[in-house]
């Protein structure tokens, strides 16, 4: 059974007059245990995705389904209880942590909201999580600038996972972290999800750390799935050129092969060219391209690819 | 998926599955977030202690400070100084400071004491002064914090609530206010804090604009916390820095207004305070000229002091802006 | 190839800090050298150290800086002006806040070259053309007159880079010039670099902490760790077989470098901890978080000791059990 399903979802900005189209009709599951990634540049919506996932962000339309039931439709009182099945871990681990909180009071404070009363409860919890996440009980009372960027990520994750969701949105969580710290991260993230079962929607722009996460891949460009597939496939076999353009783009991977890099640059989602929306840096765009818009086809079970010139 | 089938939140005290074994192993060593703290330079967050080295060591701010306490000191002992009304007449009028013994700092026209004038006057104005600013900020908060923190139509409508208080020259809607209402220390308390809220307004919705798109409200939201707790728990502390700031500006300038509705004879008639004292000596300015300004001076120092506090507490909050400033 | 640029024993002191600690490199015309470090290696303060750039607070020591057959810590102020942004150049990370936001693009180019080739007014501004063509900004004429804000990130990028080759340096000083950008502009400002490189024959020091960047665009890098040079290499040498125990951390922790790895495999291997203090302890920095150190580690630094061609790794530890095990432990 599907823990997660997302179906046409459009999340819409009005900006000056113009509409931002920054999720344009996305459709997804997450399943049970099962890690997805979304890969995209910046820009291309997939931070404003998962925010609207949780409703951080108000969707424009579209249904968020978790076991069935509709999150979109909930108002806020019913919202709460399902909300805590589906928590996020932010990517700057400076500024989503607030300054004037203990680290007790940024852990036991989502207790509190959920309906934990007894104080001491709340503490117990709050030092076993502090505990699951290698960072000593002394810190309950330490504030987030006495800590280190590696462990204010671990307090992020701590905040996540004292609520025991089943699916966590990752946004970006080691982004911002150094090379030595980020496998401490995904390593933490990996055991977490391995013992309690969790399901993570992993939203990176590093396609390296996607690949070694993800089950699933999902590509996102201008606000649309332009590719999915596992993690078998997908990096073995990429179909869709933008796909392959991001892979090659990987500095190291081709090792100076004088590979020819993609040209242009991300155009913005307000002025959304006409036909596919990757026609005017594609290599492979024909005059079909300019006119209409590829559809996602399915070519194999979890794989499917929106280009008129991919071969399935 | 058994724990989304049942759907019911896991009892308090069920410990799931610990995997820090695994996750922590290799980090515990070097994690002492005491030594963390000692070896990284200070992130910039004011802290009780960061802040009050700040402040201790700025000596205009000291200054300031230790002027205030002696007013208020002085404000407080006024009924053991001066046991009388200092409204009676106790001696001859117009005696000189330094005159008489009795009367230091001399007598007015009426023969008042002008040192029992100044003392008591200066729990008139520390009054009034703070407490209109008490409430100011409790209008403004009051008003700003939501336009600032929702946004939309109630922004756009409290924001012209905002302009409509503010098209209005100040003085004259305070002038207007108190002749309408009485004047007593209470509703020149009330009418102060009436038109100085909009200020607080201002500055308070411009900070939760800022403050409520910082990724940590983000996160509170996707905890679940509803916008009260968000908005006093999570934003107000973080927006508190310039707010008490200008507190501290506006209670100099609540005591100016004081004391300009007192000159004009819009002062409460029943207690003394430094404004009526200064508007009781108007006409002898040329001969008795120290009626004036003894408590002029009063309220120079007094507005200055609490300026200079401003500042201070500016610098030591304000970290950022201090250290730029000091560049 | 003669040498360009050589350093020799460069610090930098705070006052409660010592963030970098008797530096010595070399960069020879027309070479690439990289510097990486993560954050809190020191590897931004060279950069700034160079140019003079530092912060106020900042105390910087050297035996020797040469640049071009002159000896930088001799100059004074003034002339040091002239050399900067003429012979040596350096391009920042964060191209917004680097350039005047209420000039045209076209005009901050110009500026550049008015003041150090002297050009007019006139000339300058069609230069300053010519420049933007040359960093493939699209219709560079028209382009010229568009401000910062109405650029993409990449494109500032480029009008940054614009403004520091405009006047033909010897030396482009690059800090983390991509770090702000997507992979595929990323590509595109690393191959424009490479290419304006070998068109200007200028020399190029790339500050980063991206391995990647490293071992596509790099003759010869250098690995920092809180100050200190732990080891110097060709990048395919570093990549390939890491001699210190600190590099040999990072590639076994980089999900780039292990193609293909994948969770389900198993976890990442982890360098415990995090990047200490600068305080300028003695030993070696990273002794806190090794896996291999003996009690001399704590006492004083490892001297860099010459591995094989063209490398020195300053770890005496890894070298005695390669010789007896014949091969690169921890990998």
């Amino acid at each position: 059974m599907a823990t997660l399903s997302v179906s046409d979802l459009h999340t819409h900005y009005r900006q000056r007059g113009a509409t931002l189209r920054a999720v344009d009709g996305v459709s997804f599951t997450v399943e049970a245990g099962e890690t997805v990634g979304l890969v995209g540049e910046s820009g291309c919506g997939k931070s404003t995705l998962g925010k609207s996932l949780l409703r951080l962000i108000e969707p424009t339309s579209g249904r968020i389904e978790i076991d069935g039931t509709d999150m979109g439709r909930l108002l806020p009182k019913a919202l709460a209880p399902i909300r805590r099945r589906l928590q996020m871990v932010f990517q700057d681990p400076f500024g989503s942590l607030n300054p004037r909180h203990t680290v007790g009071e940024i852990l036991t404070g989502p207790l509190q909201v959920h309906g934990l009363r007894d104080r001491r409860a709340r503490q117990q919890r709050a030092i076993a999580m502090l505990d699951r996440v290698g960072l000593p009980a002394a810190s309950l009372t330490r504030y987030p600038h006495e800590f280190s960027g590696g462990q204010r990520q671990r307090l992020g994750i701590a905040r996540a996972l004292i609520l025991e969701p089943d699916i966590i949105v990752c946004d970006e969580p080691v982004s911002a972290l150094d090379l030595s710290i980020q496998a401490q991260i995904l390593n933490l993230l990996g055991a977490a999800k391995a013992e309690l079962g969790l399901s993570y929607l992993f939203i990176s722009h590093d396609l390296s750390v996607v690949r070694y996460v993800a089950d699933r891949i999902l590509v996102m460009y201008l606000g649309r799935i332009v590719e999915t597939g596992t993690h078998q496939s997908l990096w073995a076999q990429p179909r869709h050129p933008y796909t392959r353009a991001l892979i090659d783009a990987v500095p190291g991977a081709g090792q100076g092969t004088g590979r020819a890099h993609l040209g242009g640059e991300l155009p913005s989602a307000r002025q959304r060219p006409a036909g596919c929306r990757f026609h005017a840096r594609c290599p492979l765009a024909t005059e079909q391209c300019e006119r209409e818009e590829p559809t996602l086809r399915s070519f194999a079970p979890d794989s499917a690819v929106a280009c008129h010139h991919a071969e399935l | 998926m058994s724990r989304s089938a049942s759907g019911a939140p896991a009892p308090a005290d069920t410990v799931r599955i610990r995997f820090q074994a695994a996750a922590s192993r290799k980090v515990a060593p070097a994690h002492d977030p005491v030594d963390q703290a000692r070896a990284r330079p200070a992130w910039p967050i004011p802290r009780g202690g960061r802040a009050r080295r700040t402040l201790t060591r700025n000596p205009a701010a000291l200054t300031g400070l230790a002027f205030l306490c002696a007013i208020l000191a002085t404000a407080c002992l006024a009924p053991v100084l001066y046991p009388d009304d200092p409204l009676g007449m106790v001696g001859r009028p117009l005696i000189w400071p330094g005159q008489d013994a009795e009367f230091p700092l001399g007598t007015d026209s009426l023969g008042r004491d002008v040192a029992a004038g100044l003392v008591h006057g200066a729990r008139v104005s520390l009054l009034v002064g703070i407490a209109a600013t008490v409430v100011g900020l409790a209008l403004g908060l009051a008003v700003g914090a939501p336009a600032g923190y929702f946004g939309g139509w109630i922004d756009r409508v409290l924001v012209r609530l905002i302009e409509i208080f503010q098209a209005v020259p100040a003085f004259i809607l305070l002038v207007v206010v108190v002749a309408i209402a009485q004047p007593s220390v209470t509703t020149i308390t009330i009418a102060i804090g009436l038109v100085t809220w909009p200020t607080i307004a201002r500055l308070v919705r411009a900070e939760f604009r800022a403050i409520r798109e910082k990724e940590f409200v983000m996160a509170a939201r996707s905890v679940g916390y509803g916008h009260l707790r968000i908005i006093l728990r999570e934003i107000l502390p973080n927006a508190l820095p310039p707010i008490i700031v200008t507190a501290s500006v506006m209670v100099a300038s609540a005591i100016l207004m004081e004391s300009a509705l007192a000159f004009m004879g819009l002062g409460d008639p029943n207690v003394v305070s430094w404004g009526s004292m200064i508007g009781a000596g108007r006409e002898h300015l040329r001969t008795a000229w120290y009626l004036t300004a003894l408590p002029g001076v009063v309220i120079v120092f007094t507005v200055l002091a609490l300026n200079l506090l401003g500042d201070g507490l500016n610098d030591a909050l304000n970290p950022r802006i201090a250290a730029e400033r000091r560049i | 190839m003669t040498v360009l640029l050589d350093v020799r024993d460069l610090s930098i002191s705070f006052p409660n800090a010592r963030p970098v600690q008797e530096l010595s490199f070399t960069i020879e015309e027309g070479e690439t050298l990289a510097i990486v470090g993560e954050s809190g290696s020191g590897k931004s303060l060279t950069a700034l150290a160079l140019l003079r750039l530092l912060p106020r607070t900042a105390q910087m020591s050297a035996g020797r800086v040469r640049f071009a057959g002159r000896d930088l810590l001799a100059l004074s102020e003034r002339e040091f002006r002239k050399l900067r942004g003429r012979d040596l150049a350096m391009i920042f990370q964060e191209p917004m806040t680097a350039l005047n936001p209420v000039l045209p693009i076209g005009a901050q180019v110009a500026e550049v070259l008015r003041l150090h080739l002297g050009l007019s007014r006139k000339a300058a501004a069609r230069r300053a053309v010519e420049v933007l063509d040359l960093v493939r900004i699209p219709d560079p004429a028209r382009r010229a007159t568009a401000y910062p804000h109405q650029l993409s990130g990449g494109q500032r990028q480029r009008v940054m880079i614009a403004i520091a080759v405009a006047a033909h340096p010897s030396l482009l000083v690059a800090d983390e010039p991509t770090t702000a950008l997507d992979v595929t502009i990323q590509a595109q400002i690393l191959d424009l670099l490479a290419q304006l490189r070998r068109d200007l024959s200028m020399a190029l020091l790339l500050i980063t902490h991206d391995l990647g960047v490293v071992a596509e665009w790099a003759d010869r890098v250098i690995a920092l760790y809180a100050g200190r040079k732990v080891e110097e290499a060709r990048p395919e040498q570093l990549l390939g077989t890491p001699r210190h125990p600190y590099t040999q951390g990072l590639m076994a922790a980089s999900p780039r470098q292990r193609v293909g790895y994948h969770y389900t495999d198993g976890p990442l291997i982890e360098i415990p901890g995090h990047i200490g203090s600068a305080a300028g302890e003695a030993g070696c920095p990273f002794a806190p978080r090794c896996g291999f150190t003996e009690p001399s580690c704590r006492t004083s630094m490892p001297p860099l000791l010459a591995r094989e061609e063209g490398r020195l790794v300053a770890c005496p530890v890894t070298a005695a059990r390669e010789i007896s095990h014949g091969h690169a432990v921890g990998l």
